[in-house]
Parts: structure tokens; sequence; C-alpha cells
């Protein structure tokens, strides 16, 4: 019999074929096969360690007094799925020069002998005086349950010596890189750059010089080496001199350094002043400058596009009232690696504000204020800052005679992504909470809510004594909380301290920086195909 | 001939033509001058002056009815008429006597035994049964000596001497005085071209050497009269004095080598022995090549040969080489008989073995025979020596022997039909196989293979491979995609494969995958060059796909044309090519070895039922019994296959599974199905018991799957489409020709059950692949997880395809021919062009793309030169390799020495056991803080580095780690030292304080450890296990938990000389146990050897 073509055969198998074709298009969802083990997760942890370092208070010719406090404040613990600090873990300050070659662990007997100030719980406060002339830095460390939110700040009240008045610092962690903005070399000029290593290492540090006419060539000050736990210091006019403005960049090559500028002036014999230049935020195209404080003396802004390309920088002004832009200064040009200057009095007046600048390159930008209200000339400087994040800790406030302390808050009245809002929008306020803490016991004396209304400044008195009286010790320390809120502005704050009266009478600006109290940690796993192929 | 040349007596005028001058008509003179020779003492040289020559023919005959008409017609057509015919019949069961008789007359024929050898009928023969003669010319009776030279020619019952053939024999023989012996050129009796002999001698190790080629054609080529040691006794004139005096064969030979022994005993007895190519002798050898049984002696035909080879030698040789011989010809045939044995011969490696005992244990025999020798052993021994083999030409006919017992089927390949199908393993009786004379001489057979199909097409194949890869050759190692890069040699691979512990990353005592241990034979092979074992697996995968799917369709296919369009579309399938780009070592694997796992297995399960296929096109095996070899050697290429791919094994145990249900019809059938599935998980132990308890490897192969070298959204179709996704992908329309023609096949009505079982291959595949590409597959040592790829199922759906195409297609045609024209043959026409395309598209869409793409040849693997210089110092630093993965998450790889290896995706230790690791890493990265260089130092690790392309913030997060020291990057890459040095072997103090470096090796370490205080460790940056052995001078040192994570030793204050290795002898055992079975499998698989190879 001939075979003949099944047509039947030939259907049943192509029916098999798109009958399993089709099931597997209904099948259940895709299976997971193989061990993969997840690795450090990532997410966002809180800080373990924390090492401040407050930059060298005494100067030579300087008959000053420094207070160093150091405040843990009450941080919410979050359940932390990686590794538990010890719980023991105690914070303490010693000079720079007593760091023993042991790690960043603090437990160790001979630090605690060292040790001029220490904590042992949160929300607690300890101060140091220092008198000694060469004390050198102060290192502020701790490892655990303290590290996150830890802040310490510096209060020097210079009484005698060439230049006198008040000088405060905000201790801060080493970082790979500093700018320094509005300090000048002219004659009777004396800004000294202070550059603190605290690793266990030897860092090689570029130091670069800006001014008037662009970068400044000073062999001298590339490559310096900051021995290990050790501290370099440069007379900047000496190795710069004659410059009206002058923009310091600190690179280390390596590791991490702190860098401060401590600058003081005299004209003739009279003394001009004397402060901390706090470093600015890093280049943006965004910056605020906070706590431009009232007065009637010059607020020299300082201005440097350290980038290759020129930009063009719009100037805003966040006044109490709300922001203004300044007639004439709208728009000003800045030459890429040259400082411009640019006096706010007289726009002004004698109003608190920030100076908020937009620019199409990344700028960095410091301002100087002099003034003479409190009596002799002083003067003190704040810088391009970083909004709060969360908390952010004034460690001394004190309500002493002839101390007045008052927080300057500014709001900025953008949109979550710095776009440009109406102005109804951009009015709605930020709501920020101020807590006094008593310096003594630790405990909440007070908590204040303010608000501050979008893109303008706010000026919060401090008074930890209230009407209510809460407070017993004459010191206290405040912490202030952006509480956000649906409008998420950003608030920028400074510390403002005036002291009246006395050979030491001046005034001082402390940029409030909230501490670390996370760290975002990048998910880490182990992958054998690391570096083979190009994704 | 420079044998003739040089023989003392200088006999070079008795070339060939000057013996063959010599016409019927100058017989008279030519006798004339032959001068008689009264003394057998050579002397010097005389032109042979007249005699009368009177030649006896000697007939014997067993069981040779079938030749002997013809062997007596040409007997009396002699142009030298004969002087008298006798005969003897030694039992002939058919009617041989009879013609005899008839022929001769009764007088003239002794009638013998059966048993009766041939060297005793010719002496029956010549004692006689009467004095009745019928002699041609009437002349003198046989003893009648007088003056004539008596010569005695012996004929056998199965050749046939040509007219001249005495003529020219006694011209020969004549030509000298002391020439006693003369032979004929033999050669073929139906094919008479076909030369078999022209003299013979004995090689050492007892084989009967002809100085041939195989099947090699009478040309003239030998056409020169010279001296030889013997002639075979099928034509051998032989003087009749010199026969009687020494006896004639001897008696104890009664069949094989009688000839040679006599040449032998001929020559030393100061004669000579001449071959007389112009005398030409049609010979059957049907005694020798198993034509016919063998009554005289014993029915062991190798038993019988192999004692008379041994016995020939060793009564023969000279005293002084009597001892070595005895130890070679011991020692060769205990090899032959474990060749034989391999051969699945187990008779002859009896045969062999019975032998050499029999000789061994019948001194008495030997000694007898050379006494009888030693009395006509006038002349030196030094004589036969130059008549002797060549020690090298014995060698090379070995091998040639070897080859062909090895290669049973290469005749297939140039004869159209399948011959291979005859599968020869029984003898065959009876003229049926006489095509096997028709073959060419073997220069010819060499030209004519170059014009074969199958050598085109890899040629073709080889070609577009190497076209494709025009990238990919060069310096460096193949590496990327899957691929990781290979070692430098074999040694790496057998040690990654053999040992227990691994140095890959934090260090591991994975099971190494067995696909190591394969690629480490291929690279031994290869001369232990690991890396070009990698090239050949992966850009010759599609030559050898292509070779080894034409080695598979030649049971199934019988048109070249259609074999090579299956095997060429096979070896290009995308599946390959794409395997070939993603670094699939393991996925091109598996496509080479399916079709062999296919072909054998079929064999396995067709053997069994017969002629399983429907019709009688002869695709089924006509022979029986290969089925065992078969089903052996499609286990073992299955493992080879499950080793690389373990969906391999179930796809191919659906397959056989299902396939057995529709055609195994015995028992033994299943058993054979049975054997193919546990082979893998036996042979492949224990690397097949982890499988077994974490299944979800099988949907894994060789390698690091990745992202990118998948398609996470594969469609089902698109796998019936031949698109595997990832790289390589096809567009979906090259994938259509070979659907629409296995489409198509299921409209044949030819073989269709092999059409059917094409489909069951495709369904499997298709199902395989389904499953494997809806997974999301991650190994161990791989972060990322990615989707599963089903490349070899795409490749098996292909190979269904082709086999359903190509087996439906052949036949078809001709049917369609004949058949009436109507809507089929514009069909098949379309489908076979359409089909026709899919090799051609392949070869060009791959050709055009490149073969590589991720794979790349390159030199550096990942860290700089002088980094993995400085990993084999004796400090053993280490490096991680830090990089920002797009969804921001960091991978780092914890290095030893210039990066990952092959086997390391697979030996390397778990993600998971990095967790210290992976913490100081994040911490580092992240300036927690922390003590994360410490934790770097105590897992060794001196260098950081960020690969390319560097992160920015990566490298300003590690430039701001003090104790990391930023030093030269190169090729992009960023590259920090850390400031403390570190090493493998640490030495510390009580509290953790570090004291001193000690030097370690890759695994183990030998340190002196200098006398200090008490409660030192030493510290072995790898995880702590209990196969870590530490001793301090010859004393076993404690362990100490001081390591943490790490193996740690206490170290006594007296120090000395430390010692740490790993121990474990687990591992060992199973390798033996797998080498075992592995050669025991081999053994069985290898198909047996054709018996009509083996012989004299």
């Amino acid at each position: 019999m001939r075979p003949r073509p099944s047509l039947v055969f030939v259907l049943v198998v192509v029916l098999l074929t798109a009958g399993l074709v089709g099931v597997t298009r209904w099948s259940p969802g895709p299976l997971r096969v193989g061990m993969v083990a997840a690795g450090a997760v990532g997410g966002t942890v809180p800080v373990s360690s924390t090492t401040l370092v407050c930059p060298d208070a005494s100067a030579p010719g300087d008959a000053g007094a420094t207070d160093v406090t150091l405040v843990a404040p009450v941080i919410a613990t979050t359940s932390s799925a990686t590794a538990t600090p010890p719980t023991d873990s105690r914070a303490v300050a010693q000079p720079l020069d007593t760091l023993l070659d042991t790690g960043p662990t603090v437990t160790g007997s001979q630090d605690s002998a060292a040790a001029i100030a220490s904590l042992a719980e949160q929300g607690l406060a300890s101060t140091a005086t220092v008198t000694d002339t060469d004390a050198g830095p102060v290192v502020v460390r701790t490892v655990g349950t303290l590290a996150p939110g830890l802040s310490a700040v510096q209060v020097t009240t210079v009484g005698g010596g060439d230049a006198t008045g008040l000088a405060a610092a905000a201790c801060v962690e080493p970082s790979s890189e500093s700018w320094l903005l509005g300090v000048g070399t002219e004659i009777g000029h004396r800004p000294r750059l202070s550059i603190v290593n605290v690793e266990p290492t030897a860092i090689e540090v570029d130091v670069v010089l800006y001014g008037t006419e662009g970068p400044v060539d000073v062999p001298s000050l590339i490559g310096v080496v900051v021995p290990l736990r050790g501290e370099v210091t440069v007379e900047l006019e000496s190795v710069a001199p004659d410059l009206a403005e002058l923009a310091v960049h600190v690179q280390p090559r390596t590791g991490r350094v702190v860098a401060a500028v401590r600058d003081s002036r005299v004209q003739g014999l009279s003394s001009l002043g004397v402060d901390w230049v706090p470093a600015a935020a890093a280049p943006s195209t965004r910056v605020v400058v906070p706590g431009v404080s009232g007065g009637g003396g010059q607020r020299l802004l300082h201005l440097l596009a350290p980038g290759d390309l020129d930009t063009r920088v719009g100037v805003r002004l966040l006044t109490t009232t709300g922001p203004i832009v300044p007639a004439g200064l709208e728009e000003i040009e800045l030459t890429a690696g040259v400082v411009a200057s640019l006096d706010l009095a007289t726009v002004l007046g004698s109003e608190v504000a920030a100076v908020e600048l937009t620019a199409t390159e990344p700028v960095v930008a410091g301002l100087r204020v002099t003034t003479s209200a409190t009596g002799a000339a002083e003067m003190a400087y704040t810088a391009g800052s970083t909004p709060l994040s969360g908390l952010a800790v004034a460690p001394d406030v004190r309500t002493d005679e002839g101390w007045t302390g008052r927080l300057v808050l500014s709001a900025d009245d953008r949109g979550p992504l710095g776009e440009e809002l109406s102005p109804a929008a951009s009015a709605v306020p930020a709501r920020v909470r101020v807590d006094y803490f008593d310096a003594g016991s630790g405990e909440l004396v007070r908590s204040d809510e303010v608000e501050v209304s979008g893109g303008s400044t706010l000026e919060v008195p401090l008074d930890p004594a209230g009407t209510d009286g809460g407070a017993t010790s004459p010191r206290a320390s405040v912490v202030v909380t952006s509480l956000g809120g649906p409008s998420q502005r950003l608030v920028y704050g400074t510390l403002q301290l005036d002291r009246s009266g006395g050979p030491d009478a001046g005034f001082t600006i402390v940029p409030l920086l909230s501490p670390r109290l996370v760290v975002d940690v990048p998910a880490v796993r182990h992958d054998l195909s690391t570096g083979l192929r190009a994704e | 001939m420079s044998d003739a040349a040089t023989t003392p007596t200088g006999r070079e005028s008795s070339g060939g033509t000057g013996a063959t001058n010599l016409d019927a008509e100058q017989w008279p003179e030519a006798m004339a001058d032959l001068a008689a020779p009264a003394e057998l003492i050579p002397g010097p040289r005389t032109r042979p002056r007249s005699p009368a020559a009177h030649v006896t023919a000697v007939v014997v005959a067993h069981n040779g009815a079938r030749w002997l008409g013809e062997v007596l017609a040409s007997l009396r057509s002699q142009s030298r008429p004969l002087d008298r015919i006798i005969a003897a019949d030694t039992g002939s069961r058919d009617d041989g006597a009879d013609l005899l008789r008839d022929a001769l007359g009764v007088g003239c024929v002794v009638t013998l035994e059966g048993t009766v050898g041939f060297g005793a009928a010719v002496a029956a023969a010549l004692a006689g049964p009467g004095r009745t003669t019928r002699a041609a010319d009437g002349s003198g009776d046989l003893f009648d000596g007088g003056a004539s030279t008596q010569w005695l020619w012996l004929i056998h019952d199965d050749c046939a001497p040509d007219p001249d053939a005495l003529a020219q024999l006694l011209n020969a023989a004549a030509s000298a005085p002391d020439i006693a012996v003369a032979g004929p050129k033999l050669r073929g009796w139906h094919d008479r071209r076909r030369l078999l002999e022209t003299g013979v001698t004995i090689a050492r190790s007892g084989r009967r050497e002809t100085g041939l080629e195989p099947n090699e054609m009478d040309q003239g080529q030998h056409d020169d009269v010279r001296d030889v040691l013997a002639v075979s006794s099928a034509g051998m004139l032989v003087r009749r004095d010199a026969w009687d005096r020494l006896g004639g064969f001897d008696p104890r030979l009664p069949l094989f080598r009688d000839d040679v022994d006599f040449g032998w005993r001929v020559n030393r007895a100061g004669l000579r022995v001449v071959a007389a190519p112009g005398a030409v002798v049609h010979h059957v050898g049907a005694a020798s090549v198993g034509r016919r049984t063998i009554d005289a002696a014993t029915r062991r035909r190798h038993l019988l040969d192999r004692r008379s080879a041994l016995f020939v030698l060793l009564a023969n040789l000279p005293g002084r080489a009597l001892p070595w011989a005895y130890v070679r010809l011991t020692a060769s045939s205990l090899l032959r008989a474990a060749g034989f044995a391999l051969g699945k011969l187990p008779g002859a490696a009896i045969d062999e073995l019975a032998a050499i005992v029999a000789v061994l244990t019948r001194p008495d025999r030997v000694i007898a025979a050379r006494r009888t020798r030693r009395d006509d052993q006038t002349a030196p021994a030094t004589v036969v020596a130059p008549l002797l083999p060549r020690r090298g030409a014995q060698l090379a006919r070995g091998l040639d022997t070897l080859a062909g017992v090895f290669a049973p089927t290469s005749r297939s390949t140039h004869s159209g039909a399948d011959i291979s199908a005859r599968g020869h393993r029984s003898v065959q009786t009876g003229p049926g196989d006489d095509e096997l004379q028709d073959l060419e001489p073997v220069s010819l057979r060499w030209l004519r293979s170059l014009f074969n199909p199958g050598f085109l097409l890899i040629s073709c194949l080889l070609v577009v491979a190497l076209l494709a890869a025009r990238e990919l050759l060069g310096t460096g190692r193949l590496m990327d995609g899957a691929l990781l890069p290979a070692p430098d040699g074999a040694r790496d691979l057998w040690r990654a494969y053999i040992g227990t512990w691994h140095d890959v990353g934090l260090g591991s005592d994975e099971l190494a995958p067995p696909y190591l241990a394969v690629v480490a034979v291929l690279a031994t092979l290869l001369f232990g060059n690991a890396p070009l074992a990698v090239d050949v697996l992966l850009i010759g995968a599609v030559p050898l796909a292509g070779l080894t799917a034409w080695f598979a369709t030649r049971r199934l296919l019988h048109s070249s044309v259609l074999r090579a369009w299956a095997a060429g579309t096979y070896a290009l399938l995308p599946a390959t090519t794409g395997a070939i780009a993603g670094g699939r070592l393991g996925t091109a694997v598996a496509i080479v070895m399916a079709p062999l796992i296919a072909s054998s297995a079929a064999q396995a399960l067709m053997n069994a039922s017969g002629p399983a296929d429907e019709d009688a096109s002869g695709a089924a095996p006509r022979s029986g019994g290969q089925g065992w070899p078969a089903a052996f050697a499609s286990g073992l290429f299955l493992s080879v296959a499950t080793a690389f791919v373990p969906m391999a094994y179930a796809i191919t145990v659906a397959v056989v599974v299902v396939v057995g249900l529709a055609v195994a019809r015995s028992t033994g059938a299943w058993a054979r199905i049975v054997t193919i599935s546990l082979l893998p998980p036996a042979l492949l132990l224990p690397w097949s018991a982890q499988l077994a308890t974490e299944p979800g490897r099988l949907l894994l192969e060789a390698g690091l799957p990745g992202l990118g070298l998948s398609d996470p959204g594969l469609e089902p179709v698109s796998i019936l489409l031949q698109s595997s996704g990832g790289p390589g992908s096809i567009p979906w329309w090259l994938g259509v020709p070979l659907l629409v023609g296995g489409l198509a096949a299921l409209l044949s009505v030819h073989r269709r059950v092999s059409v059917l079982v094409g489909w069951v291959i495709v369904a499997a595949g298709l199902g395989a692949g389904v499953l494997i590409s809806s997974a999301t597959v991650a190994t161990s040592t791989a972060a990322a997880s990615a989707a599963g790829w089903p490349g070899l199922s795409v490749a098996v759906v292909a190979g269904g395809l082709i086999l359903a195409t190509a087996v439906g297609a052949e036949g078809s045609g001709d049917r369609l021919t004949r058949s009436d024209f109507g809507w089929r043959q514009p069909l098949a026409l379309t489908v076979a062009l359409v089909a026709a395309v899919a090799p051609l598209a392949f070869a060009v869409w791959w050709v055009g793309q490149g073969a590589g793409d991720p794979l790349s040849r390159q030199d550096q693997v990942v860290v700089p030169e002088f980094v993995a210089a400085e990993a084999d110092n004796p400090s053993r630093p280490r490096t991680v390799v830090l990089r920002r993965s797009a969804d921001g998450s960091i991978s780092y790889s914890l290095l030893r020495g210039s990066g990952p290896r092959l086997g390391d995706a697979e030996t390397g230790p778990a993600t998971g056991a990095y967790g210290l690791l992976d913490e100081a890493i994040a911490d580092l990265v992240s300036g927690r803080g922390g003590e994360d260089l410490d934790v770097l130092s105590g897992h060794a690790v001196q260098y950081v580095m960020v690969a390319t392309p560097v992160a920015d913030d990566l490298v300003a997060s590690l430039d701001a780690v003090s104790g990391l020291q930023r030093t030269t990057t190169s090729g992009g890459a960023a590259l920090w030292r850390l400031d403390e040095p570190t090493a493998r072997l640490r030495l510390i103090d009580a509290s953790g304080g570090p004291l001193a470096l000690l030097p370690a090796g890759r695994e183990g370490a030998d340190a002196t450890v200098p006398p200090g205080a008490a409660g030192r460790v030493a510290v072995l940056a790898e995880p702590a296990d209990e196969h870590w052995v530490a001793t301090l001078d010859g004393a076993e040192a404690p362990v100490s938990a001081a390591g943490g994570w790490a193996q740690a030793f206490e170290v006594p204050a007296g120090g000395g000389e430390l010692v740490v290795r790993y121990e474990s002898d687990s591992r060992a055992r199973w390798l033996l146990a797998q080498a075992l079975l592995t050669a025991i499998v081999l053994v069985l698989a290898v198909p047996g050897v054709r018996r009509d190879l083996v012989g004299p």
C-alpha cells in the first residue's frame, strides 16, 4: 500500500507544538535559580565614628582664652542592620599632639588622661577652656552611639594683643577639599592658614591661592607635607602679600585634612578684629551665604569661579522682608580663576540678610563683615553654606553678662528642584524648631518653633531662660531642627554671638552645619566578574 | 632493488627485464644453459649452462572445488609445460577430490585426513600412492634424476598461474646455481591487478610482512628479481634436492608461516630464495583471509597464526638473539592481547595469550626445532639479516594497522551508499565481498578525499569560522561574555580540577566542575596550551559541529548533498555562533557533542529493534552487536556535554525515553537506555550529586552568567525561530527556513518515524528552552543574576528540525518526480529552496557580524602587570578590584593573581562568604569610618583598584582614605597601595598587633618563625577550615581562634620551621574512582574491531 501523508499526523504535531508554546505564555512568574547572597546591603546607617578638629586657637601675641564645647545631641537611634557600635562609647576632646597611634578607639586610658573634655552620654555638653598659647588644635573624637550628631565649637575671646575681639569656629570633620574666602593680605592683615592632619600617615596637600589677577603662583604651597597627626601653618601675607582679595583652595592628594584660616587685622596700632574664616561650600551653581549680619560696616562678598569658564552670577538678597534683587548688581561677570569682591553694605544698610547667588558655572563665595557696633572694630566671616538637613547644633550659647546670641535663619523660595515658583507658592514658610538644652544637666529646657517665610531671613534672639525662666545655667546648647513640612524649604542658618564690654568685646558668626547623622552605604557584593566586563 | 645489488653474490643482472626477455621459443636453449648444480654450496657466479629441468607441480586441495577447475586449467596451459602434476586432497568435503581425480587420474591424487598440514600434504603427495604419472612430455619419471634438475612447483587449490608463470620462474631460478627457491608475484583472484605478495619476510613481532601497501595495485613497481627471505607456498618453485635436504616444510607448522620458515632455512643453508615477479599467480588466499575454515590443526586461526609466528622466530633466530626475543615476544604478545581486549575481541586476545603460553611452556619443541635446523645451517646468520624488515618499517606498519582498526568506517565517505552499514564483525564466507578488493590505491584515495563532500564542507566551515573570527585571532586570551580567560597551561586546569582547595578569591573548597577535566584533557593533548584549547573549542566550534554532524548523519542519510546541507546548517546555527559571541564555552562544546550523542544513542536503540525504521531504504544498521558500545559511547558523549551544560542531560534522557517507548522492543534496548541515562551521573560524581541536591543548577552552564548575555523577555516562539537572545542573536526571519523545512517534512510519507523522532527532539528542546529562558539564574560567585540562556535548547530544536527536514527530503525527490505533477512538486521545490538558503544565510550573517562581541581577545586580564607579578611574591599580596554598577551598588572582586581564570566561576567561594570584606569595602567607599584597612590587611589585600570605566566619586572617596597611596594608573583604571605591608601568612602577638610577615606559597606555606614572645599566632589569610594543618618543627601546631574568620595557629616562643598544608584526601578517592570508571567506559565504548582487520 502506498503510504499517504497523514494530515491528522501533521495536525497533531503542529497542535502539540502550538500548545507547548501557548502554555508557556501563561506560565507562572519567572523561576529564580541560583544562590545570590546579599552581600552588604546598602542603605543609610548611623555614623559610627566622628572626628572633629577645632583649629589651633592660640596665636602668638594674642592673649586669649578658648572654650571648646562639645555636645552630643539626643538622636533617636534608628535601627541599624549593620555593626552595632559599642554602647559604652565616649567622646573626648584632646590636643592634637596627645593623639596616640592606637586607631580611632577612644577608650584607651592614655587617651582619657589627655582628654581636656569628655562626654559619656547623649544630651550633655562639656566645655574645656584652653588658655595655653601653644596648645595646638584640639581633636574631638568618638566611636559608637555618640558619633551621630556630635558637634563642637570653639569660642575664643581675645582681650589683649594686637587684634582683639571675639572669634569662633565650628569644629569640623576632615575633608578632601576646602575653600576659604574673604581674607586679604594687605598691610596689617594676618591671615594664617592652618592645615591639620589627624590621620596616622603624612598627607601631601596642594594649596592654591587665587587673587584678583587669577591664581597666585606659590611653589612652596604645592605638595605641602602635613605630618601624621600634625599641623602645618602658613602665613598667607608672607607668601602672597598685598592682595585685597584672596581665595584659598586646600586639597590633599590623599586622605582628608582640616583647613582653617584665622584672620586678624590691625590698622596701625588699633585692632580691626579677629575671627576664623569658615570653609565655604563646594563650588556650585547655586550658593547661599547666610548670616550676613546687620550693622553699619563693610559686608564684602568674595566670589570665585574656580573652573575654566567665565560665568555670570545673579545676586539676590534674602532680607527680613523677602527677596530683593539689588539694583545694579542683578548680574555680575565673573572671570574664571579671579576673585571678585562686592560690597553689599550700601544695598543692605543695617539689615540682616542672606545672599543667594545663581551662576552658570560653579562658584564659591565667602563674606567678611566688619562693624564697630559693639565698641571696638570687629570683623567676622561667613561663607557659602549647606542647608540644614535635619538638625544642627549651636553648642555654646551664653547668656552671661555681656553675651547675646541669636540665630539668623534664611529660607529659600525655590521648588524642590531649585526651580522658580510663583510668589504665592514661594512665600510658604519653613518651619524650624529651636530646642534649648541646659549645658549642665543636659535637660531640654525650652523648645520654640519659628516660621521663616520663603525667600526671607529671620533673626531669632536666643534666650534659654525665656519667659518662664527654665534654664538654670548661663550656658545652653541649642539644637536647630528644620521641620521640613509641605514646602520642603531649604533653611540656612548661622549663629551670631555678640560680646559687649571688656577688652575682648566683639562679635562672631558661626555657620550652622548639620552634622552627619547617617551615611549612605552602597550595597556591596563580591562579584567575580568585576573588572572583566564593561557594562 | 638495493637489496639485490648488495647481496654478496651480486646478482644485479638478474633483473626482471632480463628474465622476461626469454620467450617460449627460447625455452630449450635457456634450459640448456642451466648448469646442473652438482653441489649446493654457493660458488662463484657462473652462467648456468644447459640442463634440462624437470618440474613437478604439487597441488594441495582442501575444500577448494570452487577454484580448482580454473587452477587445473591454468596448469595445463603453461607455456613451459609441466612435467608432472600430482595432488593431495586433505579431506575436502566438497567435490574437490573428485575434480582432481578426474583431471589428474586417481594415481596422481593422494587423499589425506583433513587435519594434515600443507607441508605434510606435499610430502605425502611426493611419496605418492603409486608411480602413475601423467607427464606432459612423457619424459621420465619423478625419481629419474639423471641430468635434469628436479623442481617442485607447489600449487594451492586457490591459485592460478598465468600461462608463462612457470617459464618465468624457471628462468629466474636458473639465473644462478645457488637459487633453490623462486616465488611468483601473487595477485588477486577477483581483482586481478591487486598485488598480494612478491616475496615475504617475517617481522620481529612475528608478523608476516609483504612490504606492500594494503590494497596496492600492481603497476610493475616491484618487478625486479630480488632475494627475499621466503616466498609464499602458493606457486613456490623449489629445487627438489633442496627440498629433500631440508626435509620440506616443518611438520610442526601445519598451516601458517611454514613458507617463511622454509625460506629462512633455505637461506641459512647457503642457498637463495628469489622473488620472480615476472611470474604471476592469481591467488585467493582463502585460508589466510578466513574464507574457509581450517581443519588442518585447530579452528583457532589466530591462535595458530600467532603460535606459528612465534615458533618460526624462536626456531630460526640466531642463538644470541634468543633471550631478547623471548622477552620481546612475551611483552608484545601481552600488549597485543590488551589491544584486542580493548577492541573487544576477547577471542583474539585469548588466542594471543594462548600462543605465547604454548610457545613458552614447550621449550622442548623449540629446542628440537633448533637442533634439526643446526645441521642444515651452513651459511652465517648474517645472510638473513638484510632480508628481515627494518625496525622503523615495522613501527609504521603498526601505526597503520592501529589506524585501520579504529577507523572502520573510513571508507564510507567515498563509496556512495553506506558500505559501513555492513558493519563486518562476523567472518564472511563466499566471494560476496569482492567489492572489498575494489579499492583504489592509497595515494588516489587520498587525492579523492580532497573532493569528498565532507572534506569540502569542513574546509568551507573552517574558512567561514576564520573569516568570522577575524578579530579574535592574535595574541592574548579569549575572554569576556560568560568566558573567563584560560590559565597558562593544562597544569593549572588539572590543579583546579584535582585540588580540593582553590585559591580563588577568599579561598574555597567548592567542588570543581568536571568540565575543567575535559578542557584539561584537550589542553594536555595540545601540548599543555590551555588558551589554545579554549580557542579550539570556541572558534573551532562551528567546523567541529559540522564534523560531528557529518559523522552522525552517515547512517541516517545516503545523499551526500543532503548530509552536507544538514551538517552545514547544524554547524552554522545561530545558537552556536551566539555561544561563541557570548563566550559560552559550555554550549559550544555541548552543540559539538550533540550529534555524537544522538547518533550513538540511535544506534543503541535501533540495534535492539532490528530494522526499526519503517522502510527498506537501509537507514537501520543491519549488523547487530554494536548496540552496547554505542550505548556506552552515547553515555560518554553525554557525560562530556553534561559536564558543560547540565541541561543536555535532561534533554537527552527525555528524548531517549520517549523514542525508546516508540521503538525499543527488547529488554536489551531498555537496558541500554538505562545505561545512557545512568552513565553521566555516575561518571560525573561527586559533582552530579551536588547537581541533584540543587536542581536549579540544571539551568546553569559553564562560565559566568551576566546581564546582557541573555534576554530576560525571550518569547517561546523565538526558540523555535532560532533566536536564543543575548549576543549573536539573529532577526526572527532568519530562523523561518528551518521551521518551514521541519513542518514540510511532516508531509513526507518517507521514513515517518525518523521525522517524528526529529519532532520529539524539537519538543524536548523547546520545553528545556522555555524553562531556561523563563528562569533567572545566578552563580554563587557572581552578584548579578540574569535570565537563563537557552542556547543549547535552541540548537537542539534546530537539530530536530534539520533531522526531520533532511530525512523527509531524502527520497521525496524521487517519489515526487515519479508521481504525477500536482501541488506537491511546487511546494516541495519551494521548501527545498527555502531550506537550502538557511545555512548560507547563517554563514553570511555570522561573517558579517563577526564572531566576537562581547567575546574578545585581550592580553591583560584585570590587574596591571606588575601587580599580577607581585602576587607571586612570598607575601602573596592580593588586590581588590572595585566598580560602581549601574544601579549604584558596588561590586568588587578579591583577586590573587592577574584576574579570574577558567573554572573560578564554579570553584570560587559563594558571594555570601565575603561578609567581613563586604563591610570593609562598604566602609571604604562610603567614608563611614571604621577599621576597614585593617580588615583589608587581614585579607592580605595590598592593592585596591577601581576598574574602568572609573567612577569619579569612587576615586574621590578612595583618595580620601588615609593609608591608601595612589600609585600609577594603567589603562584608565585607578590603583592604590596600602601603606602597611601585608602578607598571606602573618605573625601577630597576643593582642593582635602585627609582628612579622611570613612567606607563603599558593596553597601551603613553609616559613621560619624566629624565637619571640609566647602567645604569638600565625594567621593564614584563608577561611578557617579543619583541613588546614600546620606543624612547627614537625610537631603539630594547635589551632588558634585568634584569627577570627581566618585560619590561625599558635606559635610557641621558640619559633621554628612552620609548615602549613591543606590536607584532604576524600577528593583523591573520588577522582580515582572517576578515572577508573571513565577508563572502563572508554573501553566499553570503543566500537568493536572488525575481525577481518585482525590476522596475519
